[in-house]
C-alpha cells in the first residue's frame, strides 16, 4: 500500500471497493471508522451488503465483475466537469490523451446500465472523491480476483493519479494485504519473475550480482506461477517442494489440483498440521509455528515487524529457518547461517530497498521499507512529489466481462471469500476452539427470495453444482446479498468452495476469477 | 462520595516512581508476597507488565501508561501454586477491580496485596474518571475525580433527545467486529460459561452481533459491578464508547444507595446483595421479596 | 511471568501480541499497547491465536509415505530423501522440472532461504506463493 494504516484516520473521503475489510481486516476497519467519526464520507462498492456497506455513507451493489465501467464512467465525469486535479495530472502524470480517448466511450448512462447503478449516484461518488481534500481508495480481492483484475487495480491507480489522491498523507492506494506475511514473501522474491527486493530475474547486471552473491550460476528465464507450476504438475513440473501453502483448498477447481498433486514423481510439504494439500506428499517436514520462530513479517504497510520465539516446536518438529539450513546445505549450498539475523544482513545487502533494515531497528516498532541505509527513517508513504518511474502514467484498463456468466443452466452469480471467524483453509483457526465455536460448518448466503424459489429455509442443505463440480452446504438466508447471486466462504474442507471456482486466470497477474462463476442451485431432501 | 480529595497532585511523577520501587524493594525484602507486578521499561524502551522478583529489576520499573492489572494478576494466581503470593501496583480502578473479584471467590484476599498509586488529572480526565485513586494510598497524592456527565461525548449519548441518541447508539454498536475484546479485557468479566457464548442470547458466526443481546447482556451484568477502569473500551478496535454504557447506572447506585462498586471489599452490592443485612438509608425491602422466600 | 512480545499470524495488518507462556505453553494472548498499528487492539482471532499452537494434531516427526500410509523417519534420512529425489529430477529433467511453492505465513528470512535454495539449488525461477489467491 501506498502509505500507512493510520494515516486512514485523516482522509476526508474513503473508498472501498472490493474489501470486507470489517471481516477480513478489522482493525483496519477501525482506523476507517476514526475518519468517519471526524466527518470524513466513506463509500463502499460491492455486490454483497456486506458489514463494511452496513456502516458506510453510501453503498453501491454493483453488478459482479463491472468495476471498470464503474470507474470509467467516474473518470469521465471528474473530468468532463473539471473535477480533476489539472496541476498535478499535468505535472506528474503522462499519458492523460489516452486516459481521456478511454472515457469518452464510458458515458456515465452506459456505465450506470452495466454496473446497474443510477447515473446520479456515479456522479455523487464520483464528485465527493474528486472534491474532497484527500481522499484514500481501499481495496481487496473483490478487484484482484477477477480476469480482468490487473486491469481493474490499473483503473484505480488512474483514478487516484487523475484526482491527485497520491503521495499525500491521507491519500493513497491500499491494497489490503490478506496474509500475515504475504507482502514478506514478496518483497523476498519468492516470486518467479524477480529476486529479493524486486529485481528482475531476466536482467543480465542483476543476475550477475546474484551468481556472485550466491555462488551458483542462476536461470535467466522467468519460472511458472503457483496456478501454472500445479497445472503443468506431473508434465513439465515433475518434483515440487511445498511450505506451509495448501493448494489443494485454496487454489481454484481443486478436483484438478488434487489429479495433477497426485501425479508429481516427488513432493515435498513443510507444514505444522496434516493439510489437505499434505496428504499428497511424499515426503511431509514437520514446521515452526509463528510463536515458535524468530524473524520478520512485513505487513500490508510493508513494516518489518520482529517476530519473536515464545516456546519450543512440539516433538521433533523444527523451526522453518532450521529446516531450509539443513535442505539448503544437503544441496551443496552455503547455508551456513547460525540465525535468522545472518540472513537479514544477506537481505539488507542484496537488495537495495531493505539496505537500513537490522534487528536493532526493528525491535521498538519495525521499520517500512523503502529503507535505503541505516540512517533512513524508512518511508510511511510513497509517491511524495515523484513516482518511482520518475512520471506517472496513465494506464488504459481494458474491461472484460466476466469469463462465465450466469445462463439457462448455471443461473445463479457464485463468488466466494472470507467470513470474520475464520481465516484461509482454516488449518489453523479451525483448530482454535473458540473460533470454530463461531462457525463450524460450511454454509452459503442466500437471498430470502432465491430461498423461497427453491423450497428452503435457514440451516436447510443445498447442492451447489458449477461446470467443474458441486458441494453440499447448509443455507444462510440473508438480504445482505442480492437476489441471484449466492456467497460461499472457503474456509471449510468439508465443502470445498473451490470445487466449484472457475481457474481462468487474469492474463497478467495469473489471478483466479474467484469472485465471479456460474452456479444452479437444489435443495437436498434430508434422508 | 468519600474517600480523599486533594489539590493537584504535589508528587512529581519521578519522584513517585522512586517511592514505589522503595516499597516494592521492601516487599521483596521482607518477602511479603513472592512477585510484584507492575510494568517494565525493557530493552529498547518497550513497556510491558512484568512480575517483579528481583531488587536488580526494580531500575526499570515505570508507572505509566495505565494497563489494567486486575485480570491478569487474576490469571496469574490461577495458573501459580497455591501458596503463591502476589503483589500489585494498583490504580484506583485496579483496586476496585480485585475487590470486586474478591467478592466473587475469583481471588483470595490472602494471596493478593495492594500498592495503591494514584491517577495524574490528565489521566482521570483521560478515563472520565470519578475515583482516580485507591482506597489505599501507598504513594503520591490523590486528585479529584472528574464528573463524566460534563463531558461533551456523554452527553451526546446519555442526554437529550431520545430518538437522536438511539441513531447515534445503533450507529456506534452496528461496528461491532465481535471480537470479544471488550469481555476479554474486563476484569469483571469472569462468567464461566459466559453469557454471550450462549447461542440462546448470541447468534454464532455472524457481525455485526445482535445490540440487545450482545452489549446490553454485558451491560447488565456489569451494571452493579463495574469498576469503570475503561478496559472495554480502550480494548475496542471500532470505538465504541462501551464505558458510557454504564454511566447511568452507576450513577442511580451511587444516588439511591450511596454504593460504588470495588470501593470496599467486603460491602455486597445492594441489587445482589443480602437485602435483610443491609437495609438501604430509608428504604424497605421491596414487597417482591417476599414472595422469593415462598 | 513471561509476557512475549510478537506479530500476529492471520492477516496482513500485522497487530502486535503478548503470548503469555508459562511453562513452555502458550497459555493466553493479549494485545500489545506499544503496536504502532494496532495500539493494544485485536479481532477475534488475534485474541485466540495462542488456540493452534498446541493442538493435538500437530506434526511432530519427519513422514515418509509407505503405501497409503505415513511412517516417521528421522531428520537426517528426511533430508536426504528430499535432496536425492529433487536433485535426482532436476538432473534427469533439467532444473525446471521442479518448482516450490513458499508460504506468506512463514517469515522474510524464510523466504529468503526458500527462493535461494530454489534458484541456486536447482537452476530455475520456479519459485512462488499464494499471493494470488
Amino acid at each position: 500500500m501506498t502509505n500507512s494504516i493510520t494515516d486512514l484516520a485523516g482522509s476526508e473521503c474513503i473508498f472501498i471497493i472490493g474489501s470486507n475489510a470489517a471481516e477480513s481486516h478489522p482493525i483496519i476497519m477501525g482506523e476507517i471508522y476514526k475518519a468517519a467519526e471526524k466527518g470524513g464520507t466513506i463509500i463502499v462498492v460491492d455486490p454483497r451488503r456486506t458489514a463494511v456497506a452496513e456502516n458506510a455513507h453510501i453503498h453501491l451493489s454493483i453488478e459482479p465483475g463491472t468495476d471498470i465501467p464503474l470507474l470509467a464512467g467516474m473518470m469521465r465525469y471528474i473530468i468532463d466537469e473539471g473535477f480533476y486535479d489539472r496541476e498535478f495530472v499535468d505535472a506528474r502524470v503522462d499519458g492523460f490523451d489516452d486516459l481521456k480517448e478511454f472515457v469518452a466511450e464510458w458515458s456515465v448512462e452506459r456505465a450506470a446500465e452495466e454496473c446497474r447503478i443510477p447515473a446520479a449516484v456515479i456522479r455523487n461518488v464520483a464528485r465527493i472523491y474528486a472534491e474532497a481534500a484527500e481522499s484514500a481508495i481501499v481495496y481487496c480481492m473483490g478487484i484482484t480476483q477477477h480476469a480482468c483484475g490487473s486491469a481493474n487495480v490499473t483503473a484505480l491507480c488512474d483514478l487516484a493519479m487523475l484526482c491527485g489522491h497520491v503521495g499525500t498523507e491521507h491519500s493513497g492506494i491500499y491494497p489490503l494485504r490478506g496474509q500475515n506475511n504475504v507482502q514478506g514473501a514478496c518483497d523476498m522474491g519468492a516470486l518467479p519473475n524477480v529476486y529479493p527486493g524486486y529485481q528482475d530475474v531476466s536482467d543480465h547486471a542483476i543476475k550477475a550480482k546474484f551468481e556472485g552473491a550466491w555462488g551458483r550460476e542462476l536461470s535467466g528465464s522467468p519460472g511458472l506461477t503457483v496456478t501454472e507450476m500445479i497445472r503443468s504438475a506431473g508434465r513439465e513440473i515433475r518434483g515440487l517442494f511445498i511450505m506451509a501453502e495448501n493448494p489443494a483448498l485454496s487454489d481454484p477447481d481443486v478436483t484438478h489440483v488434487a489429479q495433477s498433486l497426485a501425479s508429481l514423481d516427488f513432493l515435498v510439504v513443510q507444514d505444522i498440521f496434516m493439510t489437505e494439500t499434505a496428504k499428497f506428499a511424499h515426503l511431509v517436514l514437520p514446521g515452526g509455528s509463528f510463536a515458535e520462530k524468530t524473524g520478520t513479517f512485513t505487513n500490508t504497510e510493508r513494516r518489518f515487524q520482529l517476530v519473536r520465539k515464545a516456546v519450543e516446536p512440539p516433538g521433533n518438529a523444527k523451526d522453518d529457518f532450521s529446516i531450509l539450513c539443513l535442505l539448503g546445505t544437503a544441496a551443496g549450498l552455503d547455508f551456513s547461517y547460525t540465525d535468522p539475523r545472518d540472513v537479514m544482513t544477506e537481505i539488507a545487502r542484496c537488495a537495495p530497498a531493505y539496505g537500513g533494515v537490522t534487528y536493532e531497528r526493528l525491535e521498538r516498532q519495525g521499520l517500512q521499507w523503502p529503507c535505503p541505509h541505516e540512517e533512513h527513517p524508512g518511508t510511511p508513504y510513497l509517491h511524495k512529489g515523484r513516482f518511482t518511474r520518475g512520471k506517472g502514467l496513465f494506464v488504459v484498463p481494458r474491461h472484460t466481462p466476466p469469463q462465465e456468466m450466469p445462463d439457462d443452466e448455471y443461473p445463479f452469480y457464485l463468488s466466494t471469500g472470507r467470513m470474520f471467524a475464520h481465516y484461509h483453509t482454516g488449518t489453523m483457526t479451525r483448530r482454535s476452539p473458540f473460533l470454530n465455536r463461531e462457525t463450524e460448518m460450511a454454509y452459503a448466503e442466500m437471498n430470502p427470495l432465491d430461498a423461497l424459489g427453491i423450497g428452503v429455509g435457514e440451516g436447510d442443505t443445498i447442492r451447489i453444482s458449477t461446470r467443474r463440480g458441486s458441494i453440499i452446504v447448509a443455507v444462510r438466508v440473508t438480504c445482505r446479498i442480492a437476489s441471484g447471486s449466492i456467497f460461499v466462504p472457503f474456509h471449510f474442507t468439508e465443502a470445498r468452495a473451490n470445487v466449484l471456482t472457475n481457474p481462468v486466470l487474469d492474463p497478467q497477474a495469473k489471478t483466479p476469477e474467484f469472485k465471479v462463476c456460474a452456479a444452479r442451485l437444489e435443495k437436498v431432501i434430508d434422508r | 462520595m468519600g474517600g480523599i480529595i486533594c489539590a493537584e497532585t504535589v508528587t512529581g511523577i519521578e519522584t513517585m516512581v522512586e517511592e514505589t520501587k522503595k516499597l516494592v524493594q521492601k516487599f521483596l525484602a521482607e518477602r511479603e508476597s513472592d512477585g510484584i507486578l507492575g510494568l517494565r521499561k525493557g530493552d529498547w524502551n518497550i513497556i510491558q507488565p512484568h512480575v517483579f522478583t528481583l531488587p536488580e529489576e526494580l531500575d526499570a520499573l515505570v508507572l505509566d501508561p495505565k494497563w489494567p492489572f486486575a485480570k491478569l494478576a487474576m490469571q496469574i494466581l490461577r495458573t501459580a501454586p497455591k501458596e503463591y503470593r502476589l503483589a500489585v501496583i494498583c490504580r484506583g480502578c485496579d483496586e476496585r477491580a480485585i475487590f470486586e473479584l474478591f467478592k466473587r471467590n475469583q481471588i483470595e484476599e490472602n494471596r493478593i496485596q495492594i500498592i495503591g498509586i494514584p491517577c495524574s488529572s490528565e489521566q482521570a480526565r483521560l478515563c472520565l474518571c470519578e475515583r482516580p485513586y485507591p482506597t489505599k494510598l501507598d504513594v503520591g497524592d490523590a486528585v479529584p475525580g472528574v464528573d463524566p456527565f460534563e463531558d461533551a461525548g456523554v452527553k451526546e449519548l446519555l442526554m437529550g433527545d431520545d430518538t437522536r441518541r438511539m441513531k447515534r447508539w445503533a450507529q456506534v454498536l452496528k461496528r461491532c467486529i465481535k471480537c470479544y475484546g471488550c469481555r476479554n479485557s474486563c476484569p469483571i468479566c469472569v462468567c464461566e460459561p459466559c453469557k454471550l457464548e450462549n447461542e440462546v442470547w448470541v447468534r454464532r458466526g455472524s457481525i455485526p452481533t445482535e445490540i440487545l443481546s450482545f452489549h446490553l447482556i454485558r451491560a447488565f451484568h456489569l451494571s452493579d459491578s463495574c469498576v469503570a477502569c475503561g478496559a472495554c473500551q480502550e480494548a475496542c478496535p471500532v470505538g465504541i464508547p462501551l464505558q458510557s454504557l454504564q454511566l447511568s447506572m452507576r450513577r442511580a447506585l451511587r444516588e439511591r444507595y450511596d454504593y460504588i462498586p470495588g470501593c470496599d471489599p467486603v460491602k455486597k452490592s445492594p441489587i445482589l446483595g443480602d437485602f435483610v443485612d443491609e437495609p438501604e438509608k430509608d428504604r424497605s425491602i421491596p414487597e417482591w421479596v417476599n414472595t422469593l422466600r415462598e | 511471568m513471561n509476557l512475549v512480545r510478537t506479530i500476529c499470524p492471520y492477516c496482513g495488518t500485522g497487530c502486535g501480541l503478548l503470548l503469555r507462556v508459562v511453562d513452555g505453553t502458550a497459555v493466553a494472548t493479549y494485545p500489545d499497547r506499544e503496536h504502532p498499528v494496532a495500539r493494544g487492539h485485536l479481532c477475534i482471532k488475534g485474541w485466540t491465536a495462542h488456540e493452534f499452537i498446541h493442538h493435538p494434531d500437530r506434526l511432530t516427526s519427519p513422514l515418509v509415505k509407505k503405501g497409503d500410509s505415513f511412517k516417521e523417519i528421522s531428520w537426517d534420512d528426511a533430508i536426504k530423501l528430499a535432496m536425492d529425489q529433487l536433485l535426482g529430477i532436476a538432473g534427469k529433467y533439467g532444473g525446471d522440472a521442479v518448482g516450490g511453492l513458499s508460504s506468506a505465513k512463514c517469515t522474510n528470512e524464510e523466504n529468503y532461504l526458500f527462493q535461494k535454495m530454489i534458484r541456486a539449488g536447482f537452476h530455475t525461477n520456479n519459485v512462488d506463493h499464494c499471493a494470488r489467491l
